[in-house]
């Protein structure tokens, strides 16, 4: 009896301690929870640099669900779902993902149903140990193809930021994140930009890991390598650093790596906010590192040893180092004829040349070298412009402004409206501005071609071109070629003296490469292509090593 | 010290090409020919060999101490004071080059482009624009030299393609008409330009693989002058006639007047001032860069730059003030230019200074056996 | 950083440079375009310059301003005299509107008088200025300039664009004005030029030339001014002219007829191909003498007689006949160069320099002596290339 009496009381006294301890633990709890509550005051839970993202989870379930939604605080899309553990009815449950970032589907089907409906699976030899409840979970009950534990606030608000669904469990000071994310893509399309009559269609789109998966089956190597990071303090971009190891040269890698880590911003996004902080000269009109939004490129590039850059929610992607003479090359270079391309290739040369120089070679000669011009050009010219009351520096300028406007209203307008910028600019200023005596008809002919010429070009580099115009416009107009002469020269020193990621910008053209040639101006056919870019792919520059005479066909 | 940047041998070969032929071929066709007529290609041939042997010197100066330019190894050899006495010396003769070349090429700007322009004007831009190259450095200087030259040296070929309706065989004979000290009289102006290669001994030293191919680099440049130069000077003078030739102030410019075919390609000669000034930018730049360079080496700074912009304006100021007529200026240049240049920079002090270094060589060789 | 600064600062000046002017700029309504000009010397001995100046709103081919159907004069002529030709061209700037403008003056024509005066006063502005292109063509008038500049073209917009492409398409002999230069200055030739002259010639037909005029005045070229130095002798006509050009040996085309071997009374015409002079000069006794050598290719294009030109013996015959005819034409030419008017024309001087470099020297003063008392033997060699598509006058037969 005293035994059994002495026995229960040894028991009771247990259980006391036990609940001693608990209630110790719960005290610690609600301290920290009044702390952290303290601490941060819920409006501006997120923004503060310290508090909950240095703290692990609790153990209860409760205090994290309070934490969390004070974190949320007023994310409407955020999901609190709390459920009682089919298994265990003592084990309370709480499932946590945004509304629009997760795929419904497969939270319902492969979280929810095992959880809450499936009482058939054999539970661990003692359900109530919650250890093993945790374990059982995620080990054997969950259906998502990607889980990871976590037991940080931090990792459980950024990937349920991220589109992640994270499974707190009570009683445990960890959380099970799910990859179940699924939100609504734009379909692939036919690039926009960078249109092509012969090589394939697609694009990139706005998620990066469609964008990894379509480069990943361009390049079947365990060589490309896709290294992630995030940047952008409130705007976490995804950013993946891409490039074929062993083709692309280690330095380039690190030096890409270690400009990305220098980055501290808010915000990225799109490419080009990357693009602006890492590039070598931010003061040059003329881009230096390159973007595309057609996977075949970026591969090609990557193939050619260089490094790729894909932006979480932009189409566009980076690649460094990037050359003067990649502006004027297009894809379809490498897919059509190689006399043609090389035709086609050369004619982006001169057509990057006409679009600089000729509204201001063309002031020149008839402001001050008139004696160039055949005498029957010159009587027509000078008939023309008999009745146009503006200098010619004027008429010039003005032209270009207004085709400079013509064709930013094209770009802006809905298709529909742009119709009429097209009849207004043709009939308007091409038409009735020479009728008018306002502008003489040689001056329409010379802008018209200046911007044929510029629709050559890639859009970027266009971009410095029609800038520099209006300079040398000016130079030729008060100084003639001479003046002429030393814009371009001007220019030429600011090119030469500009580097991409090391790698000196006109290259190959100077310093000259004689290998690289046959890849630049021309495009050599491709059993002759038999190097990489000597100054990209320092290390392995071997493509293919040549079909010998004797198998030539 | 200041300088990190390495040129190649074939940007060393353009840049020496241009440094030579760039003023060369606008104003020595009329000396050359005043002496020796239409045996004018006779004294050039002299002139490229004895211009042949001074690169020579010159490299050789620059293997005796590898790695050192001109302003730091008299210094070496002579001793602290005349070293560096001998160094300031060609800083000046190298700001002289400079100032004379943007005189040069302001004055053809003037009288032959824009009468109506203040020289000022070009005066101040030329100095301007090769402040912004020598700014960027000497890497830089190569690489624009080697998209203009060639681009510089195929202009004028076709230019002289396109005069050859236009040229008379017959201006060209009697060869061996002039009597052989005319003839030497006439290689001594072409010799002075070729003498320019001096100031390279202050480039050689970047070449990125010095040993192997500075000599046959600079030799090659050296027959690429004398092959656009002969160009040049028989052109001319098929064009012009030796009397004309001699005559007149730029007989290039006079001679692309010339060239017209049928009746749509007229009066090219802006192009052929532009092509040329584009080269005598690249020439100017260069010494530009030698003396900034140079001088910056001598004060023991870390970086030329912060003096380019006093240089410029010592330039602009020197060149504004060299001479009072074109009259003057080819009349220095045809007569007090070759003996100043060839007889104290471009071979006498380097004679002095080989000879030494040869003689410091034995002697060392001697004392350590 | 530093580098910013100093292309701010480059840039500053630069731009404070432009701003402050723009000197050589010339607006094209600005310019009068001078496409002829003319030099007379008056009995005073003063110059006389006429220029004819385009007028650019009716001398346009294209252009939406010039009304069709209204017949509008497309240039305007001006003359001016003065002490010198600068002083000429500064009396007609103060009185015109518009900067004149030389670059485009095609042609430039000397009168009789001021050519027999002497052509290096005149010449002197246009050479030295860096404005007119050298590349002008020279003409003489017998004549004065100032008549010439006036004359009309009817094809062409304005006679200086006729007389331009006269000289640049037609046969004869025709000069630029540096090739001019060059034989007065180079002391082994003498300079010629072409002799131009105004002719009745044409009859303007048409809805609106129809009414009136019956004949039409326009400048042509009749033959060859010859000049010893700067000073005109005398003029050779169009037959001299295409003898001086094969002693010069620059003919390049040029249709020449002579009588048939085989019949009387008929003629065969032949055009030039190719012609090359080789001429040979000795010295003996101190006496200067010629051996020129002309091998001239032809087409024979037209053919009286009947005979069958694929005969060698025939052919053989028709080139001899054509290689005598040519040896006359320059024995001709020759003969009035060295007994008319003394003076070297044909560049024989610069052969004989070539030959004899140390006498040369010494007979250089004195050359057109030496050139005029010279024996000269002519030998010319025929080459008959094309037949023209008929093997023998096939398409007629011979009338009894």
């Amino acid at each position: 009896m005293t035994e059994k009496s002495t026995d229960n009381i040894t028991q009771n006294l247990s259980r006391l301690k036990s609940l001693i301890s608990e209630s110790r633990q719960v005290e610690e709890d609600m301290e920290n929870l009044i702390s952290v509550l303290r601490e941060e005051p819920a409006s501006s839970a997120v923004s503060g640099a310290l508090g909950w993202q240095e703290r692990t989870l609790f153990p209860s379930l409760a205090p994290n669900i309070t934490i969390l939604k004070n974190i949320f605080y007023n994310c409407s899309d955020v999901v609190f779902h709390e459920f009682i553990y089919a298994q265990d009815s003592g084990t309370k449950l709480a499932l946590l993902y945004i509304d629009g970032l997760a795929d419904k589907v497969q939270v319902s089907e492969h979280i929810l149903k095992p959880l809450i409906a499936d009482a058939s699976a054999t539970p661990p030899n003692n359900p109530v140990d919650k250890t093993q409840v945790f374990r059982f979970i995620l080990e054997r009950q969950l259906r998502t193809h990607q889980t990871r534990e976590t037991d940080r606030f931090q990792d459980v608000v950024n990937t349920v930021l991220s589109g992640d669904t994270v499974l707190l469990v009570d009683g445990h000071t960890r959380a099970i994140i799910n990859g179940a994310r699924g939100w609504e893509n734009r379909t692939m399309e036919e690039p926009g930009g960078e249109l092509v009559l012969r090589g394939p269609r697609d694009s990139f789109v706005e998620t990066l890991r469609v964008n990894t998966a379509v480069l990943r089956r361009r390049i079947k190597s365990p060589d490309l390598k896709i290294e992630a990071m995030t940047f952008g303090r409130l705007t976490r971009t995804d950013v993946a650093v891409v490039y074929v190891k062993g083709v692309a040269s280690e330095n380039m890698v690190e030096e890409v790596k270690r400009r990305l880590g220098r980055i501290d911003i808010d915000a990225v996004l799109e490419s080009g906010y990357i693009e602006e902080l890492i590039e070598d000269n931010p003061w040059s009109l003329f881009p230096q590192i390159n973007h595309t939004e057609r996977p075949d490129r970026l591969a090609a590039r990557l193939l050619e040893g260089r490094v790729g850059i894909l932006v979480d929610g932009t189409p566009f992607a980076l690649s460094v180092p990037s050359l003067f003479v990649e502006y004027l090359q297009a894809p379809d270079d490498y897919y059509e004829r190689w006399q043609a391309a090389t035709a086609l290739r050369i004619l982006r040369f001169v057509a990057q040349f006409l679009s600089l120089v000729v509204p201001s070679f063309y002031l020149a000669v008839i402001t001050f070298h008139h004696e160039m011009l055949p005498t029957a050009l010159l009587l027509n010219f000078a008939a023309q412009r008999e009745h146009v009351p503006f200098p010619a520096f004027m008429e010039i300028l003005l032209m270009e402004i207004m085709f400079e406007i013509l064709r930013e209203a094209g770009l802006r307008l809905p298709k529909a409206v742009g119709q009429a910028v097209s009849i207004v600019g043709a009939l308007v200023l091409g038409e009735t501005a020479v009728r008018t005596g306002l502008v003489g008809e040689a001056t329409v002919i010379v802008v018209a071609v200046t911007g044929i010429s510029s629709f050559l070009l890639a859009h970027s580099n266009s971009l410095a071109v029609r800038l520099l115009r209006f300079p040398l416009l000016l130079l030729s107009g008060f100084l003639g070629l001479f003046g002429l002469m030393i814009g371009l020269t001007a220019i030429f020193i600011h090119i030469c003296s500009l580097r991409s990621f090391g790698v000196p910008y006109l290259s190959p053209l100077s310093p000259f490469t004689p290998s690289d040639q046959k890849d630049t101006l021309v495009r050599a056919p491709w059993r002759a292509i038999l190097t990489r870019p000597h100054l990209i792919a320092r290390f392995n520059k071997t493509r293919q090593t040549g079909i010998s005479p004797a198998e030539r066909i | 010290m200041t300088e990190h940047g390495k040129i190649t041998a074939g940007q060393l070969t353009l840049l020496i090409t241009n440094t030579v032929l760039a003023s060369a071929i606008l104003f020595a066709p009329s000396a050359i020919v005043k002496h020796a007529g239409t045996d004018a290609w006779l004294s050039l041939l002299i002139a490229t060999l004895a211009g042949g042997m001074l690169a020579l010197l010159a490299i050789h100066l620059c293997k005796l101490f590898p790695g050192a330019t001109i302003f730091e190894f008299p210094e070496l050899l002579l001793g602290k004071v005349l070293g560096k006495a001998t160094a300031i010396l060609y800083i000046w003769w190298n700001l002289h080059i400079c100032a004379e070349v943007i005189h040069e090429f302001s004055f053809l700007m003037m009288t032959a482009f824009m009468p109506e322009t203040p020289i000022l004007v070009f005066h101040l831009i030329m100095t301007a624009i090769a402040a912004y190259a020598v700014w960027h450095g000497l890497e830089v200087l190569a690489r624009v030299a080697q998209l203009f030259v060639p681009f510089i040296l195929i202009s004028t070929l076709f230019l002289f393609v396109l005069a050859i309706p236009q040229m008379h065989m017959a201006h060209l004979f009697p060869i061996f008409d002039t009597d052989p000290l005319s003839i030497l009289k006439g290689s001594a102006v072409p010799l002075s330009w070729f003498g320019e290669i001096m100031a390279f001994t202050a480039v050689l030293p970047f070449l990125n693989n010095r040993a192997e191919s500075s000599t046959r680099s600079v030799l090659f440049g050296i027959f690429l002058v004398f092959l656009f130069f002969l160009i040049t000077v028989v052109g001319v003078v098929a064009l012009l006639g030796p009397v004309i030739t001699a005559a007149n102030l730029l007989p290039l410019l006079t001679g692309a007047r010339l060239i017209h075919i049928s009746t749509f390609v007229e009066r090219v000669d802006p192009v052929l001032v532009i092509v040329i000034v584009l080269g005598g930018f690249l020439k100017i730049s260069l010494f530009y860069w030698v003396a900034a360079f140079g001088s910056g080496q001598i004060a023991g700074l870390r970086d030329y730059r912060p003096i380019v912009v006093p240089v410029g304006f010592f330039l602009f100021v020197l060149s504004m003030s060299l001479h009072e007529s074109p009259a003057d200026l080819l009349d220095f240049l045809g007569t007090i230019w070759p003996v100043y240049a060839i007889g104290i920079f471009e071979a006498g002090i380097p004679v002095v200074l080989l000879a030494v270094g040869i003689y410091r060589a034995a002697r060392g060789r001697g004392d350590s056996q | 950083m530093k580098g910013r600064r100093l292309s701010l600062f480059l840039l500053l000046i630069m731009v404070s440079l432009l701003a402050t002017g723009c000197w050589s700029r010339k607006e094209l309504p600005d310019i009068a375009i001078i496409l002829a000009a003319g030099v007379d010397r008056t009995p005073e001995g003063n110059v006389t310059l006429t220029l004819q100046i385009v007028k650019p709103s009716a001398a346009s081919g294209g252009g939406g301003a010039g009304e069709p159907g209204k017949e509008q004069a497309t240039v305007m002529v001006v003359s001016q005299t003065g002490k010198t030709v600068a002083d000429a061209q500064q009396g007609l700037a103060t009185r015109l509107s518009r900067k004149l403008h030389w670059p485009h003056c095609l042609v430039f024509i000397v009168g009789e008088a001021a050519a027999r005066d002497g052509l290096r006063d005149i010449t002197n502005y246009f050479s030295r200025s860096a404005e007119p292109r050298q590349t002008m063509w020279i003409a003489v008038t017998p004549g004065q300039a100032l008549d010439i500049i006036n004359s009309h073209s009817e094809i062409e917009n304005t006679s200086a664009q006729a007389i331009a492409q006269m000289s640049l398409q037609n046969s004869g002999l025709h000069m630029e004005y540096h090739d001019f230069m060059y034989d007065l200055s180079s002391g082994e030739s003498n300079p010629v030029a072409p002799r131009i002259e105004i002719i009745r010639q044409g009859t303007p037909q048409g809805p609106g030339g129809a009414k009136g005029e019956a004949a039409h005045n326009e400048a042509v070229f009749t033959g060859t001014a010859v000049f010893r130095g700067d000073r005109l002798v005398g003029w050779l006509d169009e037959k001299d002219t295409m003898g001086l050009e094969w002693l010069r040996g620059e003919l390049e085309k040029g249709i020449f007829t002579v009588p048939s071997p085989s019949a009387p009374g008929k003629y065969l015409s032949f055009s030039i191909l190719k012609s090359t002079t080789k001429v040979e000069p000795e010295f003996v006794d101190g006496k200067v003498g010629f051996h020129v050598i002309i091998m001239t290719d032809v087409d024979l294009i037209e053919q009286q007689d009947t005979a069958d030109v694929t005969q060698p013996e025939i052919l053989e015959a028709v080139q001899k006949t054509a290689a005598d005819e040519i040896e006359r034409y320059a024995r001709d030419a020759l003969f009035k160069m060295q007994v008319l008017y003394r003076t070297d024309g044909c560049h024989f001087g610069e052969h004989f320099h070539q030959k004899y470099k140390q006498k040369w020297k010494v007979m250089e003063k004195d050359w057109n002596g030496f050139f005029a008392d010279a024996g000269a033997d002519i030998h010319a060699t025929v080459a008959v290339r094309h037949s023209g598509i008929l093997g023998k006058q096939a398409n007629l037969r011979e009338s009894r």
